[in-house]
């Protein structure tokens, strides 16, 4: 004789079906029915328990659910690398079954590791993006939010940074939540065919799949995250978008009957964000010694920056990154607004030079900006106010950055010390535009300029970077010339 | 007479869920028609319907034209609340075995104990019960799932 428990349907409201019996079901259990429809249990009422119903399919009240002996889990392994998998960890990419050999499942509702499995962040997670590793850097095991205005260059910012990890030890987890299933095509598309496909896993729950997948998509993200983490890997998660997950539990909270507050979102969407996000961290060896870098994305409703989930993520994170449309407009690329951006923990990880470069780089725009509005009432500038203005110009011009480029951080330090020089003191910006690429790359190659590049991070002090760059000026005149 | 009442009466002299619920549906219609003049049900109504209804309306004397909706209302609400044991059977129990399994039932287990039958062919032989969230399988299928590695080398050796 066999025992198990079982409820009946009740009712049933698109995805949400309330089930009765099941007399010791607990939140997170799962439940399937005799056609393998299966059920996430979400609620537990005194006489009923309110379960998301995960896979497609018909239901019909008196239908009989069977609770299941193990949680919501998603099967891993070495061998999703590369993959593109659903939140249940089934593949959409087109490339077959994942093999079983080796295959584990893990619970995607788990509870964050507490603070005792914890350590200080000391690495910096180096994206090859100048402005980030130098202005707003990011530390492993941090979690920076990227908020921004439509068409501003978030995504494609996102997939730079999966790019320039193809030559890391980093995985890379990209969840996409509640995309259209050709944004998710291209993006796979992309990734490949810049050959960052091998060391990334895509989560794709697309806006044609049941509401519950998109809902799950990050604790997917996470729990495969976690996978790599505790093997001591470096792990970076990518959630686009967080604002469409905050929709999508709107939605469900709303077919349920559960109490509207602000912006008609329920009640306990902050812990449903932080509960998340809590999972990202940087780990002492006892427990993996891996670390989960997360970089949630959320785009703004009309640039409306103080609206509720916004000012919720940036809350439980440790910066955030903002982009604008208008910046994105004028060419800059990443197109962050320096003064509303902030990284809190990155700036730990910095060798002494790149923190003092940083601050003189900040000083300098901020002072820029002030010189600015007084010169719109001047036709005559005094020589050192055209100087910082003409600087400003070139450090802005050095920060944008082409599309799927990497530059490496000895470089990104070089190229915004030269408005410092004399080697750039008597150009303007259309020098810099022009010759930035043949600066790059004079300091990839030639033998002469490497040595250099190789003792950048040695420097205590920006003069003496600046003095050591003085030395081959001659040579970077001959090569621009 | 109270609604709880009510469905002790009718559960005393019925086996099934199914059928309480049609003789509760009597016993309304028998009042509406009393007190609205509305027709009397079409549906079909057996000898033992005939008996109880015969049984049941002296005591219903409490109930007016006032309070018909009210107590009819928790009469339901005490339905919802009744948990039918769930038989499950693979082929489609004669009557008379069916009596013979309710008088079982109430003797074991309580008269107020009600059963709702349901017809599962994949079981082959033996029942499964559900009562109260727990479901206890009984049957063949469940037999022969859990000794499948020996049936199939029992059946292997005579290939052999």
């Amino acid at each position: 004789m066999t025992t198990q428990e079982v409820g009946y349907v009740i009712e049933n409201k698109n995805f949400l079906v309330y089930l009765d019996g099941l007399p010791t079901i607990k939140v997170n259990d799962m439940v399937q029915n005799e056609e393998g429809l299966r059920g996430w249990v979400y609620s537990i009422y005194p006489d009923k328990v309110e379960v998301l119903i995960i896979d497609e399919g018909k239901l019909s009240p008196g239908q009989l659910f069977r609770k299941l002996d193990h949680k919501l889990t998603v099967p891993v392994s070495e061998a999703i690398l590369g993959r593109a998998i659903n939140p249940l960890g089934v593949p959409i990419d087109g490339k077959g079954p994942i093999p079983q050999a080796g295959l584990k499942l893990l619970e995607l509702e788990r509870e964050a590791p507490g603070v005792k499995s914890r350590q200080f962040i000391t690495n910096q997670f180096v994206t090859g993006i100048t402005f980030i590793d130098t202005i707003m850097p990011i530390g492993r095991g941090q979690r920076e939010l990227v908020v921004g205005d439509a068409h501003s260059g978030k995504t494609d910012f996102l997939i730079d940074i999966i790019v320039n990890q193809k030559s890391t030890n980093v995985i890379c987890i990209y969840a996409s939540i509640g995309k259209q299933t050709v944004t998710v095509r291209n993006i796979i598309d992309s990734l490949t065919t810049n050959k960052a496909i091998t060391n990334t896993i895509i989560i794709a729950a697309s806006s044609s799949d049941p509401l519950p997948q998109v809902f799950l998509a990050p604790k997917t993200a996470f729990a495969i995250a976690e996978y790599f983490q505790q093997k001591g890997r470096d792990v970076l998660v990518i959630l686009d978008d967080v604002g469409v997950h905050a929709r999508t539990y709107r939605e469900i909270a709303l077919l349920s009957g559960k109490n509207p507050g602000r912006e008609g979102y329920p009640g306990d969407i902050f812990y449903q964000h932080s509960h998340i996000f809590e999972r990202a961290g940087n780990f002492k060896a006892e427990y993996g010694g891996g670390s989960i870098t997360a970089l949630p994305m959320i785009e703004l409703n009309l640039t409306d920056l103080v609206s509720f989930i916004p000012t919720n993520l940036m809350s439980m994170t440790d910066g955030h990154l903002l982009f604008k449309q208008t910046l994105h407009n004028i060419g800059l690329n990443p197109a962050i607004d320096i003064d509303l951006s902030v990284s809190r923990v990155g700036r730990q990880t910095q060798q002494e030079i790149q923190v003092r470069l940083s601050s003189k780089i900040r000083e300098l725009l901020a002072h820029a900006r002030n010189l600015e509005t007084v010169s719109r009432f001047s036709s005559l500038l005094p020589k050192e106010t055209k100087l910082i203005l003409n600087q400003k110009e070139m450090v802005e011009e050095l920060l944008s950055q082409d599309p799927l480029t990497n530059i490496p951080i000895p470089i990104q330090l070089i190229l915004i010390t030269l408005p410092f020089t004399t080697f750039l003191a008597d150009q303007d910006v259309n020098f810099v535009k022009k010759n930035k690429t043949t600066i790059i790359n004079a300091f990839i190659n030639d033998y002469d300029l490497s040595s250099l590049v190789n003792n950048v991070l040695k420097f205590k002090t920006i003069e003496e970077l600046i003095a050591a760059l003085e030395k081959v000026s001659p040579k970077l005149k001959t090569i621009c010339a | 007479m109270t609604p709880k009442d009510l469905l002790t009466e009718i559960s005393n002299n019925c086996y099934s869920y199914f059928q309480l619920i049609h003789q509760v549906r009597l016993v309304k219609q028998s009042l509406e028609s009393k007190f609205y003049n509305k027709d009397e049900t079409k549906e079909e109504i057996t000898q033992e319907d005939t008996q109880l209804l015969e049984k049941i309306t002296p005591k219903l004397s409490s109930i007016t034209k006032d309070n018909f909706a009210s107590f009819f209302d928790n009469v339901n609400k005490e339905i919802s609340n009744l948990i039918p044991l769930i038989v499950y059977i693979p082929f489609e129990m004669p009557e008379t075995e069916f009596k013979q399994l309710g008088d079982f039932v109430k003797e074991k287990f309580g008269s107020h104990i009600l059963i709702e039958l349901r017809f599962d062919p994949t079981l082959i032989g033996g029942c499964s019960l559900v009562w109260k969230g727990q479901f206890k399988d009984y049957s063949l299928k469940s037999k022969m799932t859990q000794n499948k590695e020996e049936i199939f080398s029992t059946f292997k050796s005579f290939l052999k």
